[in-house]
């Protein structure tokens, strides 16, 4: 079954996505900041990525490039969660890389996640 | 040619008469005819007809045996009839001609004679009481006549002493070619001639003069001299002079308004203002001198002429001490002709030490207070003109305004950048708040869609989870909301403070209920001295600040440690402190912390994480009843956050209730 890494620093929505995905049946690594995140990329060979914006230490859209551009990380697709990213946004035409499926904003609905979910996998 | 037909003519009548016979006569009225016909000459031959006429009737009445020649004079008479009564006539109308010319001529010749007289009489007269210079020469210049007026003009005491000069001898050399260049164009066009030189008498002084000459005919027109007025212009020159120096400072007030409202930097408006002062009223030093009040001097703000390292630091007393300070004394522009003569104010040892002997001082008044003053001075005694006082008034007037619209602009434009920095900062607030909504909002809609799942049977104890996550999220939204509104009521001014007199104890004791929850796994302490003066404070607000600032003291120190509120005298205030073992806050930290929204990074726990308000609330709340709040300016670990309540008894009773601002 596929693997899929989150990387979200509020507690509650990390548990929120890990119970949805694991009671699906995906195996769920979780990671509360980008370099746990990163790390967990390189050793832990996720499918599919789910990746927040706001973390502590660094923007999620820099874990996105990082994953592209340095070629120890194997890319995978990836669904960005954010609460508060406009289209308009810089960093986002910056990254806008063929890896990213997906922007869903907070809050988001766990239906249409395990859909797009899904839909990243096949 | 004429004469010579008549005298022919009168030569052939008289062969004629002399016995020429038929051809003679012929030949003569042949020539008599010619003579006729060209109309001129008639007088003779008119004449010649008489004597032709007279000596044939003599012949005629004295020998009327000459039938022959009787018969020839009758032919003759047939004959030169018709042309001898043109000749008579002609003769008539000539002699009438010649009589109206003659009468004319005469006429004429009487009319001049009396105008010849009544106008020299005039003119003597009018050369006399001219207020002009008059001179008449003669062709080559030489005086003829002058009056008095030339005669002084050009040195001398009496116009007799003039007579005979050459008027070129009295023209400046570089203006000679002018001069000789208007005489002759005179000369050959006629008209009146005018010229502008100067003028140096025989005693060498030079006057500037305005000439304007003719040429003098006689009765035929032929030129026989020149006559002249010469005027002094030194005095139109003057004004002249005045007139442009006058119109060149309004070109300069003109260009440097223009400058001051082309929104140059004062430094340099200042600067040129300078220049073209010392250039246009050619004085030996400018200064700009700005009032400094709290220390009643006048700084030497700009100059020009002064020594070096004096401007931007030399000071001139304010008062009668100088004269600078008596300008602003006496709000009027101060005009010093000669320093050695002045005892309205005593020189200062700017002036002194620089030899300065007179100039204007005027004030540089803008709206809200006097700037300051503006002056020239030079070395040497000076008189001023109205003029350049007014000019220098003008000057100090358009700095003044400009000095206005500089105050005005800058107003304006950090009232615009506070503004657009207000701006920044709401959608900055708008984006952070609009984040802090979504984020528990995301859980507690995930949750609650979580076990309403079809596809999924949770178990109990998970639902019990979800359910408990819902009620964490939604209480972690309660009370942002709750921040926010509390700001937004502070800021919009809506809070109302119940300020109560109570003791420092009191005030604390009261609060500790809400407190110690909060220190579950740390230990506070509260040193709290008996003998401390009561204070007016609101006792919900001060436990919400207390709370606050223990819930982070919680927050960002290690578990186990001690968390002290402390309290002491300090002036009309009491100080409460809020200290933690934590690893304390940092010196560029120290002010952000409670702007809104701000977090520090915490090396404690990722876990505990507010939004960033309650400091900024704390800082208003303490501000709303009056004291201040900070953090402790020491050095090494722990943090301690100070603030101030004030005593009950120094604060006065109309001055409560206390309201946020």
């Amino acid at each position: 079954m596929a693997r899929i890494l989150i990387i979200e620093d509020d507690p509650n929505i990390r548990k929120l996505l890990g119970v949805n995905l694991r009671a699906r049946g995906y195996t769920v690594i979780e990671a509360e900041d980008a370099h746990t995140g990163l790390a967990r990329l390189r050793d832990s060979s996720p499918n599919i990525m789910l990746l927040d914006i706001k973390l502590p230490d660094m923007p999620g859209w820099e874990v996105l490039r990082i994953m592209t551009t340095d070629p120890t990380y194997r890319p995978v697709p990836v669904i960005v969660i954010t609460a508060s990213i406009s289209s308009a946004h810089p960093d986002y035409m910056l990254t806008h890389s063929e890896y990213l499926r997906k922007i869903m904003k907070k809050p988001i609905s766990i239906q249409e996640l395990t859909e797009e979910v899904k839909e990243a996998l096949n | 040619m004429i004469k010579n037909l008549s005298k022919e003519y009168r030569s052939a009548l008289k062969d004629f008469l002399q016995g020429g016979g038929e051809t003679a006569l012929e030949n003569a009225y042949l020539l008599g005819r010619q003579a006729l016909e060209q109309g001129i000459g008639i007088l003779d031959i008119a004449s010649t007809h008489h004597q032709v006429l007279a000596t044939l009737f003599e012949k005629l009445t004295g020998d009327t045996s000459h039938p022959q020649l009787a018969k020839q004079a009758g032919k003759f008479l047939a004959e030169c009839l018709s042309p001898f009564e043109m000749a008579q006539r002609g003769f008539r109308e000539s002699i009438a001609s010649l009589n109206f010319l003659n009468n004319m001529l005469e006429d004429e010749v009487e009319k001049r004679t009396r105008a010849m007289r009544i106008s020299e009489e005039r003119y003597r007269t009018l050369i006399d009481i001219s207020p002009d210079a008059i001179t008449m020469t003669d062709l080559e210049g030489k005086v003829a006549l002058c009056n008095h007026l030339s005669a002084q003009l050009h040195g001398y005491a009496n116009p007799e002493e003039l007579i005979g000069e050459s008027t070129d001898a009295f023209v400046a050399p570089e203006d000679m070619p002018r001069v000789a260049g208007m005489s002759e164009q005179v000369l050959h066009d006629g008209g009146i001639g005018k010229a502008e030189y100067m003028l140096i008498a025989k005693t060498g002084v030079r006057t500037p003069v305005e000439a304007r000459v003719t040429v003098v005919r006689d009765v035929e027109g032929h030129p026989t001299g020149f006559i002249g007025i010469t005027r002094d212009i030194s005095e139109r020159k003057n004004v002249e002079l005045k007139l442009e120096s006058h119109a060149r400072r309004q070109e300069v007030l003109m260009d440097l308004g223009l400058r001051a409202l082309s929104g140059v930097d004062m430094h340099t408006l200042i600067r040129e203002t300078i220049d073209l002062l010392v250039h246009t009223l050619k004085v030996d030093f400018c200064e700009l001198l700005e009032l400094i009040p709290e220390k009643d001097v006048l700084l030497l703000r700009a100059g020009l002429g002064w020594q070096d390292g004096l401007v931007g630091s030399v000071v001139v007393q304010a008062g009668d001490a100088s004269q600078a300070g008596y300008t602003l004394l006496k709000a009027e522009p101060v005009i010093v002709e000669n320093m050695t003569a002045e005892n309205r104010f005593a020189p200062s040892d700017l002036l002194r030490d620089h030899n300065i002997m007179a100039g204007i001082t005027v004030i540089v008044h803008s709206k809200e207070r006097p700037y300051g003053v503006l002056g020239v001075h030079t070395r040497s005694p000076r008189q001023f003109t109205d003029d350049e006082v007014n000019f220098l008034q003008s000057l100090a007037n358009l700095l003044a305004m400009a000095f206005d619209n500089r105050r005005l602009l800058e107003t304006e434009s950090r009232a615009r950048k506070r503004a657009e920095d207000e701006k920044d900062r709401t959608i900055r607030s708008l984006a952070i708040i609009s984040h802090e909504l979504r984020t528990p909002l995301t859980s507690i809609k995930g949750f609650a869609s979580t076990l309403l799942a079809d596809d999924i049977d949770w178990s109990a104890d998970q639902q019990r989870d979800f359910i408990q996550t819902i009620n964490e999220e939604a209480n972690k939204l309660n009370g942002f909301i709750d921040q926010v509104l509390d700001l937004s009521r502070i800021d919009a001014g809506l809070f109302k403070f119940a300020l109560t007199r109570q003791s420092v104890g009191e005030l604390v004791s009261v609060n500790m209920t809400h407190l110690h929850p909060l220190v579950e796994r740390h230990h506070l302490i509260i040193e709290i001295p008996a003998a401390l003066p009561d204070v007016l404070a609101d006792t919900q607000r001060v436990g919400q600040v207390l709370s606050n600032l223990v819930e982070n003291a919680v927050k960002y120190s290690p578990e186990g440690t001690n968390i002290c509120i402390s309290a002491q005298p300090s002036g009309t205030f009491v100080r409460f402190s809020v200290s933690d073992e934590g690893p304390g806050i940092s010196e560029e930290e120290r002010e952000k912390i409670f702007q809104p929204f701000y977090r520090t990074e915490n090396k404690i726990t990722s876990k505990a994480k507010g939004v960033g308000l309650g400091l900024t609330i704390c800082l208003r709340l303490i501000h709303g009843q009056g004291g201040r709040i900070w953090v402790d300016e020491r050095h090494g670990p722990g943090a301690v956050i100070n603030f101030t309540l004030p005593v009950a008894d120094a604060v006065q009773e109309t001055e409560q209730p206390w309201q946020g601002s």
